[in-house]
């Protein structure tokens, strides 16, 4: 029974939002045309690692006539990757950072919860693109909404500096979705944004000092609003990411 | 005459009677209908129908008092709970994301995973969820490390020697500031 009274209320809000709407239109297209000379703002969004490392072990027999060899596999995943970084970042309380990707910088970050400490890793961990790019989807230039996929060539490293180090190589797919304006009131504009990457690659490195081969997946998505804002000569954006 | 008046006294103590009896049927439904929101006097019904309910979830004080770990395991749950609910998606998009997420987990999930993968039907999702259980049942890099730490440890050799520079950039390795 409450809920149906707060769904009333919620549509009579809805009814106010759709008048102020249409009533602004004209200022919502003045907000819209200043987002046309912006980049759209970066998302910094969790890197999520699954990356298999295979390396071989080597036994002789006790008369020195027999070699066997066997491979074995280690995991890495996210967390094991902050831990190894930890050992030459020394931060306290490690459980309360995690690994994330600055679209817009193109770097790596250790970031604490609610960002108060951010460190750039990037001397760690280099996410490197090329330039041959193919991208599918479509742009809506009177809206300014579009739903993308570019796949660009790419390699992914890692080196902890005490031997343990992966260069993945593979195709990077970037999604990059934003959808149209939902609402607008005076000089403020509302953006939602999702964007993100996908990838999976092959490549050398080290397990321990060992050599070895890789081979795994790394990804990383996010979403935010961003909200256009303008007055006085100055325009500004903000994000506002989930969970803030 | 005295009888007479015996008679009239008891006929008007009966009208009185009466129209006391009337009036206060007539009143009644008033009392009734104006004293709806009344707290009624528990009755049996409603002491049944107490007793029947359900018991209650724990209050927030009760919530407040489960101790850290047990907050924790819960919160694990839940991610867990989520990543099975998507890995259900027909999407491909989502449930291959949700099981790059369940790579992440420890291997309490790998149960959960195997009903996922013997109810599903699509034969890629299936194939895709078992390597997922390979992965996760591998060792981790972190243990592998630590693991030769102590071997070398017990034997008296020292670590080796870190290295200043990026192997794949070739650049120096950046030091964040100390105070953390």
């Amino acid at each position: 029974m409450k809920k149906r009274a707060l769904n009333s209320c919620g549509g009579a809000i809805l009814l106010v939002l759709a008048g102020g709407l249409v009533g602004v239109s004209g200022v919502a297209l003045h907000a819209q045309s200043y987002f046309s000379y912006f980049d759209i703002p970066s998302i910094v969004a969790p890197l999520t690692i699954s990356v298999t490392g295979t390396y071989e072990v080597d036994k002789t027999n006790a008369a020195g006539t027999v070699i066997t060899m066997t491979d074995k596999s280690v995991k890495w995943t996210s967390r094991s990757v902050e831990k190894l970084l930890n050992a030459s970042l020394n931060l306290t309380n490690l459980s309360s950072y995690s690994l994330k990707y600055d679209q817009s910088e193109q770097i790596v970050l250790m970031i604490s919860e609610k960002e108060a400490d951010t460190n750039d890793v990037s001397s760690y961990f280099t996410i490197d693109t090329q330039n041959n790019v193919v991208s599918s989807g479509s742009i809506n230039l009177a809206t300014e909404a579009w739903n993308t996929t570019v796949s660009v060539p790419a390699t992914i490293a890692f080196d902890d500096g005490n031997g343990d180090n992966f260069s993945l190589t593979g195709i990077m797919k970037f999604t990059n979705i934003n959808g149209a304006q939902k609402n607008s009131f005076g000089l403020k504009a509302k953006y939602e944004l999702a964007s993100g990457f996908t990838f999976s690659g092959t490549g050398p490195g080290k397990v321990g000092g060992t050599n070895a081969v890789f081979s795994g997946a790394i990804s990383s998505s996010g979403s935010a609003t961003a909200i256009i804002a303008s007055g006085g000569g100055l325009t500004s954006y903000s994000l506002i990411y989930p969970g803030d | 005459m005295r009888t007479k008046v015996v008679l009239s006294a008891v006929l008007l103590g009966c009208g009185v009677i009466g129209l006391a009896t009337w009036l206060n049927r007539a009143v009644i439904p008033i009392n009734n209908g104006a004293l709806p929101e009344t707290i009624p006097a528990p009755s049996k019904g409603f002491i049944t129908q107490k007793s029947t309910r359900p018991p209650q979830a724990p209050s927030r004080m009760d919530r407040l008092a489960i101790p850290e770990k047990s907050a924790l395991s819960l919160a694990v749950r839940s991610e867990c709970d989520r990543i099975i609910a998507e890995l259900q998606s027909p999407e491909e998009s989502v449930w291959r994301g949700a099981l790059e997420q369940a790579k992440q987990q420890d291997r309490p999930i790998i149960a959960r995973l195997r009903q996922v993968a013997d109810q599903t039907e699509d034969p890629a999702q299936k194939a895709a969820i078992l390597d997922a259980i390979d992965f996760i049942n591998l060792p981790s890099i972190t243990d592998y490390v630590a693991g030769q730490k102590a071997m070398r440890a017990a034997e008296g050799l020292p670590d080796p020697p870190a290295s200043l520079t990026n192997r794949w950039t070739g650049k120096p390795f950046i030091q964040p500031p100390a105070s953390h």
